[in-house]
């Protein structure tokens, strides 16, 4: 059986690869591996690659208690933090001196027209409370008990959540039994 | 959001009231022609803006997308606006207050007279640019001055304690800057608080009184006080007032306001100037300038006159009750400036100069 390793040569299939090739188990494995090391001629190299790994201790680059801050985001910090506070800032348009005076006035127009609009609309509102107290005023000389019914307080009254729309056939799934709540 | 209205052909133009100069002044428009048709019509400009003098800065420059299109819709608005507002207060019947205050109103939104303040400079006074005697003129430089100066003036104030040393409390209502322009001195405004040298102060300062406020500039009067609160006093174990400088019955222009030696006569000085000759080892002497506007009678519409040779004589100029004076004549403090000195090695010939008795040297006693 001849396969390219991934240097694209040609070589001789050992028992290891054809291990690795079918990628069993990991107790599979250990077992073929513990023939094929007996078969094998570069037993060195096998042994090395049979050796279960072992946890290697590196130096710590995270704390800890530290909440989360991998060491890229670390180090994005500490880059940051050594740049000065006006680079991090947006960069200020330069504008000509026309070109600002330009902005402001349309700066101006634009609060001006909106000014205009929110006066319009608090007349027309205010308009509207003056009907409708003097649409109760009315009602409490017509007839008190509608207008004590027209009074009752809301507060804190919110729309049912139990409420479902009407349809004509009970749903597919009656229940979500396997619903949590998020 | 205007495109609709203003492109209706029902619609009547309103008449240009910002580039009709026939009856407003030319301080409201831009004077340099190539500046003017940048701001107002930049679009037709192909060489980029006028205000960026080397060319290869314009070429570089990028205005923003849409601008100009955006800059004439507003343009248009708010000139209509300014149209109806000048409408009203043309109104004969208005008082001069809200008259002013309309006036503000129809000029302050001009790109025209926002490009002149801001870009120009505010003590100068050049009246073809910034006019003071225009309500919006004086409505922006209040604004400017409050946004810094007033603030820095009545720090100093409070810090050196001049304020309540010399008078009680100040509402600052007038912009005061001095300066010392002789040959002898520096040729620049004052900061309140500032160390002068006694070689600069040698000659008496000129004092710039700014108006913001409506009054009226033809009778209003003005007195001008500038007061040293830190003379040693070694008989009381004190120290007292002496007064420095005075001048009465000014009368300043809303432009033209800077009171120099061209502006007075003799019959203006109470006090003729004496400089600030600190004695060694004696500490800071503080000198407040003090401008205070002198009682407009309602009735009359006159300002009462200080009559010099009559008040000279009820008050001694080295030891000044400026409380008193204040009140006997009746002034509203409505600006100060303040400067220090100190005992340097030119102060013998300010005392030479003047004729001063010899200067005493202060030392240290064990008490």
């Amino acid at each position: 059986m001849q396969k390219r390793n991934y240097r694209g040569i040609k070589r001789n299939n050992s028992p290891v690869d054809i291990v690795l090739e079918y990628s069993v188990s990991q107790e599979y494995l250990t077992k073929m591996l513990s023939i094929s090391v007996r078969s094998c001629s570069c037993q060195k190299n096998v042994v090395n690659l049979i050796k279960p790994l072992n946890q290697v201790r590196y130096k710590r680059t995270k704390s800890k208690n530290s909440s989360g801050i991998t060491p890229q985001t670390q180090r994005i910090i500490t880059q940051l933090s050594v740049l000065s506070a006006r680079k991090k800032q947006p960069k200020m348009l330069k504008l000509s001196k026309e070109d600002l005076i330009k902005h402001q006035t349309i700066q101006t127009a634009w609060k001006t027209y909106q000014d205009i609009l929110k006066q319009e609309r608090q007349e027309s509102l205010k308009l509207q409370y003056n009907k409708i107290d003097e649409a109760m005023n009315v009602l409490q000389e017509v007839s008190p008990k509608l207008y004590k019914q027209a009074n009752v307080d809301e507060s804190g009254k919110i729309f049912p959540m139990e409420l479902r729309v009407p349809t004509d056939f009970p749903p597919r799934k009656i229940w979500y039994h396997e619903y949590k709540k998020q | 959001m205007y495109k609709r209205f203003i492109h209706t052909g029902r619609i009547t133009r309103s008449p240009a009231v910002w580039s009709d100069f026939t009856s407003r002044s030319t301080s409201l428009g831009i004077s340099s022609q190539a500046v003017k048709e940048s701001v107002l019509n930049g679009d037709k400009l192909e060489t980029g803006p006028v205000t960026l003098k080397r060319k290869s800065n314009r070429m570089k420059y990028n205005s923003p997308v849409l601008i100009d299109e955006t800059f004439k819709t507003c343009y248009d608005f708010l000139e209509k606006r300014s149209g109806v507002t000048y409408k009203h207060a043309n109104n004969p019947k208005i008082n001069p207050e809200f008259k002013e205050k309309l006036l503000i109103k129809a000029e302050i939104t001009n790109p025209e007279v926002q490009y002149n303040f801001q870009f120009n400079d505010k003590l100068d006074n050049v009246t073809s640019i910034i006019d003071y005697s225009l309500p919006v003129y004086r409505h922006l430089g209040k604004k400017h001055w409050e946004s810094y100066k007033q603030m820095l003036l009545m720090q100093r104030l409070e810090s050196l304690k001049v304020i309540p040393d010399t008078l009680p409390t100040l509402t600052p209502r007038v912009s005061v800057d001095i300066k010392f322009p002789y040959s002898t001195g520096v040729n620049q405004w004052i900061e309140p608080g500032k160390f002068l040298s006694s070689g600069v102060t040698s000659l008496e300062p000129i004092v710039k009184i700014q108006e913001f406020e409506l009054v009226d500039p033809k009778e209003q009067l003005y007195t001008v006080l500038i007061v040293n609160p830190d003379e040693p006093d070694l008989i009381n174990d004190t120290f007292k007032t002496t007064l420095a400088y005075g001048l009465t019955n000014l009368k300043v222009d809303y432009n033209d306001n800077v009171i120099d030696s061209r502006k007075f006569f003799p019959r203006n000085v109470l006090a003729k100037y004496l400089p600030p000759v600190p004695e060694k080892n004696a500490g800071n002497q503080r000198f407040a300038v003090w401008v205070l506007r002198q009682n407009m009678n309602s009735e009359t519409k006159k300002c009462d006159v200080i009559d010099n040779e009559a008040v000279i004589s009820t008050f001694d100029r080295n030891n000044f009750n400026i409380r008193g004076f204040v009140k006997e004549n009746n002034l509203d403090p409505v600006g100060a400036h303040v400067w220090r000195s100190t005992w340097d090695s030119n102060v013998k010939n300010v005392r030479d100069k003047y004729n001063l008795p010899k200067g005493r040297v202060f030392s240290r006693v064990r008490t």
